[in-house]
């Protein structure tokens, strides 16, 4: 009797062990955060292309404008906290200057974050000339990030 | 022994040469001093054009325009820009128009030393003799700052200045700027543009052992840029090259940074943007983007998520 019980709680245990290491791990590896937050800018970066494309007269349609301007205004707006430390290694473009000059890093994104809420503005003025304007100074406020925090490319 | 004599002989002969034309110059400035508003605002306009401003600007440290001090590192050691506002001491005050041309398009400073070919005297010896007037014209009246130049952080044996001397003699051939009459005025002007004052196949093609660029992959992009950055191929080459671009795609980088995804540029190509490209007429950056797309595509991948592994034509 006493050595199929200690098998059934060997089992019992050994799989309350793989749950709790596998949920454990399954939330906010930094692999999934780092994933998490390119593809946001995968995103801002779909955005930014209808946007241009309106700008550039290659699509005539303004109907989108406000809801991917607003977008980028979103995915900016909490893009901080996928910085947490412990995200600066794995496979990623961000420079551990991130981490080391972080009010620096904060102060690139409030800028990217403004003109992100201009560019919802311009968007609504529906006028291409005020929109390829913001669009411009939205380009000039990633590279306040790009240029300084993110690995060459 | 060899290599002192010509050193002196050269000395001496420029110090003659130098002499003999500050009083040239003198005269020379009275009397162009008339239609110079013009050639000002041109000169302003081919300084963007010719990429003066980013590198000889230290806008990362809050530098005045043009006092130089910015810092390139390359392979070859790291290069701080010289200050180029007239002032006599410290910037290029005491130059005349001769002077600089000479520099410009030879390579040689008035003291007779050979520049590196970090400066592009390679490229600006296609410059035009007007629109090196013009440059020089509004060289002339940039505000003078007093920084002092920095010397030059340089392994050996790329340290001693008179190795310049044999890597001219060994690859530098001056360029003339030829219309050529098969190709239309846009392209021509995109050619002159690119290859003469953009100087982009300074950065976008790769270079020797010895630091010269590789003809036979020109604008093919390399591992090894200025500051250890990868440098794209600009190459139509539709897998590795911008061969699905459309012209309207390289135009609008070249007006805002932005790249067809909607990503920015974020190296060193975001200083050139913000500080030659967005400063041209679309005239003259459809001309860029039409003779871009008119070179021969070459496969040749820079972005590759191996870090360690070097491109075909990369051979450091």
């Amino acid at each position: 009797m006493a050595a199929p019980i200690k098998h059934i709680l060997t089992a019992i245990a050994t799989v309350c062990t793989i749950i709790s290491l596998s949920t454990a791990h399954a939330a906010d590896e930094p692999e999934n955060i780092i994933k998490f937050r390119q593809n946001v800018m995968k995103g801002n970066g779909a955005h930014i292309t209808n946007i241009a494309a309106v700008v550039k007269g290659q699509v005539t349609t303004t109907a989108n404008l406000a809801a991917d301007a607003q977008a980028i205004a979103d995915g900016l707006e909490n893009f901080g906290k996928l910085f947490p430390t412990g995200t600066e290694g794995g496979k990623t473009n961000a420079l551990a200057k991130v981490w080391d000059d972080r009010a620096g890093f904060d102060k690139a994104l409030a800028d990217a974050q403004d003109a992100a809420e201009n560019m919802i503005g311009a968007a609504a003025s529906n006028d291409i000339a005020t929109i390829g304007k913001a669009l411009g100074a939205l380009g000039k406020s990633c590279g306040g990030c790009h240029k300084p925090y993110r690995k060459k490319m | 022994m060899l290599c002192s004599s010509v050193a002196f002989r050269d000395a001496r002969r420029t110090l003659t040469t130098t002499v003999t034309l500050a009083i040239f110059s003198f005269c020379a400035f009275a009397s162009e001093n008339t239609s110079s508003a013009e050639r000002v605002s041109r000169g302003a306009y081919l300084l963007h054009a010719a990429g003066c401003v980013a590198c000889h600007t230290d806008y990362e440290h809050g530098g005045t325009l043009l006092a130089g001090g910015r810092a390139l590192k390359t392979p070859f050691g790291t290069f701080y820009t010289p200050n180029i506002t007239a002032d006599p001491k410290y910037g290029i005050g005491n130059w005349n128009k001769h002077d600089f041309i000479t520099a410009m398009t030879r390579g040689v400073s008035p003291d007779g030393t050979h520049y590196y070919p970090v400066f592009p005297y390679t490229a600006y010896s296609g410059i035009t003799a007007d629109d090196l007037s013009d440059l020089w014209a509004y060289l002339r009246t940039v505000p003078l700052s007093r920084a002092p130049n920095r010397k030059h952080d340089v392994k050996f044996p790329f340290s001693i200045r008179l190795a310049n001397w044999a890597w001219k003699l060994m690859f530098f051939r001056p360029v003339t700027h030829r219309t050529e009459s098969t190709h239309s005025p846009e392209w021509n002007r995109g050619s002159y543009l690119v290859t003469a004052l953009g100087h982009c196949s300074e950065c976008h093609t790769p270079r020797n052992l010895l630091g010269a660029t590789k003809s036979k992959y020109a604008y093919a992009g390399t591992k090894q840029g200025p500051d250890g950055e990868k440098v794209p191929n600009i190459t139509p080459d539709r897998e590795t090259g911008i061969g699905d671009w459309s012209q309207s795609d390289i135009t609008w980088l070249l007006q805002t940074g932005f790249l067809p995804d909607g990503d920015v540029v974020g190296s060193s190509m975001a200083d050139v943007v913000e500080h030659s490209t967005s400063h041209l007429t679309v005239d003259d950056q459809s001309a860029i983007a039409i003779y871009l797309q008119s070179l021969i595509p070459i496969h040749n991948s820079v972005q590759t998520n191996k870090e360690a592994e070097q491109s075909d034509v990369d051979n450091w």
